[in-house]
């Protein structure tokens, strides 16, 4: 073929032209650290990529979220610890206090002891918190879950001073029909389940202070926490005394007379045929409830791993904190009424409630463990998803270089021999 | 006998012929750099030899040569290669322009990095598990709104970047079609020049260099097929119809054809005909296949990814309960234009009156009532006024005049989706029949003929108003059994911020032939970058490919039609040495009339 100056130039300059794009390439892996700079650089090596990047944002995600649950165990853990440790103080107390030779007052003394320990679990431990949001309440977290009780409900049954030698009809806030007549009039109060009846029995001729009486005499004779073993849910206590008093109002200028039933905890008053006549307040039917428990039941969960691989963080119930303090009010209330044998029987409910903490202490330890071994294969994943996404668009610098070197030097031939045919012709012979 | 001159003019003839070869291996230095210029040669031709058989000849031995003559200047050119040439290099000019527009939306995604929309979807869902944990604290929900601004943000841009290269690629027809007229004008003028030369039987050689530049150039834009015809001219067809005929040309057109609301394309048309040119190959096909195809389907893969993502949360979403209880909200929406009331045909004259009564209905929940005044125009301003007092959110009412003609007519303009029903309001007399009068054809919500909701693309995507408005709106909980209207969720109740997460994992799209949904959201755009990189990486094979064999093809015609500078040297002292004989005869010549004249028999 014949060849003229213009092709060989031509050609060299289009070979030294593809070299040099070739090195342009090198050089941006180099400089860049990545041998993918866009998707036409190896188009399935960017779709793994990509996954790959999502697979470690992933992967961190859930470390983050181990970590938080970690720390939310460790704060639960922490607080039973503590629990524990406090109760076996009032084990102690509750030894103590089966000293039959003890005074009233030194048992009273304990029982105050026993009081700031219940008010500690009650408001300390069982509200602790981690970063502001309450551990123990379920999904309440705003708001603690462990409040003191306040004194709910004022029942007042009244008879109007009109009809003296009879009783009549009660008005406001409650009725009780206690009918003319003589007879037994039987009701009911209820606390949730539990209930105690009331039996007056009436003649029909005792004046209403008399019938108030009766049906004062009838309440005291409540049942109190002590004959509920704590830790079991159905049976309601009424807890302390119910304080009866005589109440004296004016309403529409008359005067009446009535009883005042005065109670921390909510109840409800039934007839003969189980009407309900009065309920001072629904929907804490528990005893937690009346222990002062305002969290639910909801576990909280995070996201530990793909495919929807949950864990939950919380301790949620108000349990083992509500057996606990059942377990102190128990002792407290045998010990200010100096019942021996009562006392004796705290240590049976006491020894309960801190089963109940090991057995939930267990279960965190347990869970601990689990997010450990979570946490390792996160940071093993971590590690292995890096190292693929590495292998898949980092830059062998080696190879690069070593490539760069080569054509370098098939840079330097294709000059040196472009210079040396492009240059002579003819025209530099002829004389 | 033979004439004493006789030499003399053989001599002559050699010298000028050696003189002309000589001023012809001139030009062809002169041009040697020159890409466009074939090399020329003069051939040269014996004369006419002494004597012609016939009565009068002389009777001395004959033929004697009468000399040299240069008879043509050559251009020597391999038409064949040309032929090929142009073949390929409208392949070449097709495939740059793909190459070219491919690269850039590459550029346009940045993907595999961590800052561009991958990066944005894994972020949002980070800050939704956030929000699964902690759905009660306010920095958590700053953060869900600010990620998914930003992944809304990036969609959008990507799409008007996208959209951008688009009308580029369209502006570049017209320029392209500018130069092809251009080219096609010169041409004509040119087989114009060319025919009138060789008519008069000269060749044309620098023309026609000058037509074959012209004609590569025009084939790089525009696939062409050439024919040369008897005189000298060459017609160029484009699928058959002819660009350049002889010394006409028929030119192209441009013009514009709404595509869709927002897209008036260009359309390539025979000036003549107004025929659509069927464009087949070059740098206007690659531009059409870009403009009309490549760049749609990423499109449309930015826009379903938009869409698949828009959709799913916005139902998950709806099902949650916000921090005050407050459910069925979107958090996706489209930023659409407004929603029109078409009235262009409920137009009214202003002092006639064609409503009675009063009128009452409900629009977007909103009771609306108004009643006819004394004349159309009265009407339509009550009810213009009762429309703004409603209390609707999102809309505008005006009301167009036409002074002109004394007519009148409403438009609404809202921002969301306006739905109408006389169903739920008192109905009064002639509520129905004055609606349909003012353009709510339908008492039907259905059939109203006001927008439904938009689709939601990659264009439009924005967040919703509520979620814009108030972080409480984030629906992190869920409905208990039994929820009633108005409770609120637990304060840390994320369960529904949890399924909002999952919808990154879970498989959403439809993959399979039996239309189960086999890939995830991610997987999908991975996959639709994937294989934008191998398109990307196919054009810039093919270009590099064409350029090699357009490169191999130009030698071909080079080794045939070039400059060999050296071959010029040598001609040149061939020429020179051949001149410098001719003159040593004429001297010699000069000698021997000399002797002839002045010395015999003095």
């Amino acid at each position: 073929m014949r060849i003229t100056n213009n092709m060989m130039t031509a050609r060299f300059m289009s070979n030294l032209n593809r070299i040099m794009n070739k090195m342009d390439k090198a050089q941006e892996k180099l400089a860049s650290g990545k041998s993918i700079n866009m998707p036409s650089d190896n188009p399935t090596g960017t779709a793994r990529s990509m996954q790959l990047r999502t697979n470690l944002v992933e992967t961190d995600q859930y470390k983050i979220n181990t970590d938080y649950a970690t720390s939310w165990a460790e704060s639960a853990e922490s607080a039973l610890s503590n629990t524990t440790d406090i109760m076996q103080r009032v084990r102690e107390l509750a030894v103590q206090g089966t000293n039959g030779v003890l005074a009233q007052d030194s048992r009273d003394a304990i029982g105050s002891e026993v009081e700031q320990i219940r008010k500690q679990l009650l408001l300390e431990l069982g509200n602790a918190s981690n970063g502001g949001r309450f551990i123990f309440a379920g999904a309440k977290t705003t708001e603690a879950p462990f409040q003191e009780m306040t004194p709910d409900k004022l029942i007042t049954l009244s008879i109007p001073p009109s009809n003296n030698n009879t009783v009549g009809k009660p008005i406001k806030p409650s009725e009780i029909d206690l009918a003319s007549g003589g007879g037994t009039k039987i009701f009911t109060i209820a606390v949730g389940d539990y209930s105690k009846e009331i039996t007056i029995n009436l003649t029909g001729t005792e004046t209403n202070a008399q019938v108030l009486s009766a049906i004062k005499d009838g309440i005291n004779a409540q049942p109190t926490l002590d004959s509920i073993p704590p830790g079991t849910t159905i049976p309601n206590p009424l807890i302390g005394k119910i304080e009866i008093a005589n109440y004296q109002d004016k309403i529409a200028g008359q005067n009446y007379t009535g009883i005042k039933i005065n109670s921390p905890v909510p109840f409800e008053i039934k007839d003969t045929a189980g009407n309900l006549i009065e309920n001072s307040g629904a929907g804490r039917k528990e005893i937690r409830d009346i222990i002062g428990y305002n969290g639910d039941d909801s576990k909280l969960y995070v996201q530990v791993g793909t495919g929807n691989i949950n864990m939950d963080i919380n301790v949620p119930g108000g349990e083992p904190f509500v057996s606990n303090i059942a377990a102190t009010i128990n002792l407290r209330n045998a010990l200010m009424a100096g019942d021996q044998t009562k006392i004796g029987q705290s240590l049976g409910f006491i020894d309960k409630a801190m089963e109940v903490t090991l057995t939930q202490r267990a279960d965190l330890g347990a869970r601990t463990n689990r997010l450990d071994l979570i946490k390792n294969r996160l940071e093993e994943l971590d590690l292995n998803f890096n190292k693929l996404l590495s292998n898949n668009e980092d830059t062998d610098i080696a190879e690069v270089i070593t490539d760069l070197k080569m054509q370098e030097s098939v840079q330097r031939a294709a000059l040196s021999v472009g210079a040396r045919i492009i240059q002579p012709s003819l025209v530099d012979f002829l004389r | 006998m033979r004439s004493t001159f006789f030499g003399l003019e053989v001599a002559r003839s050699a010298m000028q012929a050696n003189q002309v070869a000589l001023d012809v291996v001139n030009h062809n230095i002169a041009n040697a750099k020159n890409k466009a210029y074939s090399r020329q040669q003069a051939t040269m031709a014996v004369n006419s030899p002494f004597m012609m058989p016939g009565m009068n000849k002389p009777t001395n031995p004959g033929q004697i040569g009468t000399g040299v003559h240069i008879e043509q200047i050559r251009r020597l050119r391999d038409q064949f290669a040309d032929i090929q040439y142009r073949k390929e290099n409208k392949f070449l000019g097709e495939s740059e322009a793909k190459q070219r527009a491919l690269e850039q939306m590459e550029l346009v995604y940045n993907e595999p990095s961590d800052s561009a929309i991958r990066g944005n979807i894994d972020e949002f869902w980070q800050s939704l598990q956030d929000l699964s944990v902690k759905p009660e604290l306010e920095p958590v929900r700053t953060t869900v709104r600010q990620k998914a601004l930003q992944l809304t943000e990036s969609l959008n841009h990507a799409y008007s970047q996208l959209d951008e290269l688009r009308k580029d690629n369209d502006s570049e027809i017209e320029t392209t079609v500018i130069e092809v007229n251009s080219l096609a004008r010169q041409l004509r003028d040119l087989n114009n020049e060319i025919i009138r030369v060789e008519v008069g039987g000269d060749k044309a050689n620098d023309y026609r260099d000058r037509r074959d530049q012209l004609l590569d150039d025009l084939s790089k834009l525009v696939g062409i097929q050439t024919e040369e015809d008897n005189f000298g001219a060459v017609n160029v067809y484009i699928n058959g119809k002819a660009l350049v005929s002889n010394t006409t040309c028929n030119e192209f057109a441009i013009t514009t054809k709404k595509v869709d609301a927002d897209h008036d394309f260009r359309e390539v048309r025979w000036a003549d005909t107004n025929d659509l040119v069927n464009i087949t190959g070059g740098t206007l096909k690659g531009l059409q296949e870009v403009r009309d195809e490549i760049i749609p389907q990423s499109i449309a893969k930015l826009d379903e990814t938009a869409n698949t993502i828009a959709n799913h949360i916005n139902t998950i979403h709806a099902q949650g309960l916000g921090l005050d209880g407050q459910t069925g909200m979107d958090f996706f929406a489209a930023n659409a234009t407004a929603h029109v009331l078409d009235t262009t045909s409920y137009i009214f004259k202003g002092d006639t009156n064609d409503f009675t009564g009063t009128c009452t209905f409900t629009l977007n929940g909103q009771n609306v009532t108004f009643a006819a005044g004394a004349n159309n125009k009265e009407t339509l301003t009550n009810l213009q006024n009762a429309l703004e007092g409603a209390g609707v959110t999102g809309l505008s009412v005006k009301l167009i005049e036409d002074k002109i003609n004394n007519q009148f007519r409403l438009e609404m303009h809202s921002t969301k989706p306006i739905s109408f029903d006389t169903l739920n309001a008192p109905a009064t007399a002639n509520s129905a029949a004055t609606l349909k009068q003012l353009g709510f054809t339908s008492t039907d919500k259905a059939a109203s003929n006001i927008a439904a909701k938009p689709q939601i693309t990659a264009k439009n995507i924005t967040l919703s108003d509520e979620i814009k408005n108030s972080l409480r709106n984030i629906a992190a909980g869920t409905k208990p059994t039994g929820w009633t209207l108005g409770t609120k969720p637990a304060p840390a109740d994320g369960t529904n911020a949890m399924a909002l997460a999952n919808i990154k994992q879970t498989k959403l799209l439809i993959g399979s032939r039996d239309g189960a949904p086999v890939t995830t959201v991610t997987d999908f755009f991975n996959s639709a970058m994937s294989e934008l990189g191998v398109w990307s990486q196919e054009a810039l094979n093919t270009k590099d490919n064409k350029e090699i064999l357009l490169q191999g093809l130009d030698m071909r015609r080079q080794s045939v039609c070039g400059v060999n500078q050296d071959d010029e040297m040598a001609d040149m002292i061939v020429y020179q040495h051949g001149l410098s004989a001719a003159a040593r005869m004429i001297s010699t010549l000069n000698d021997i009339f000399d002797t002839i004249i002045n010395r015999m028999g003095v």
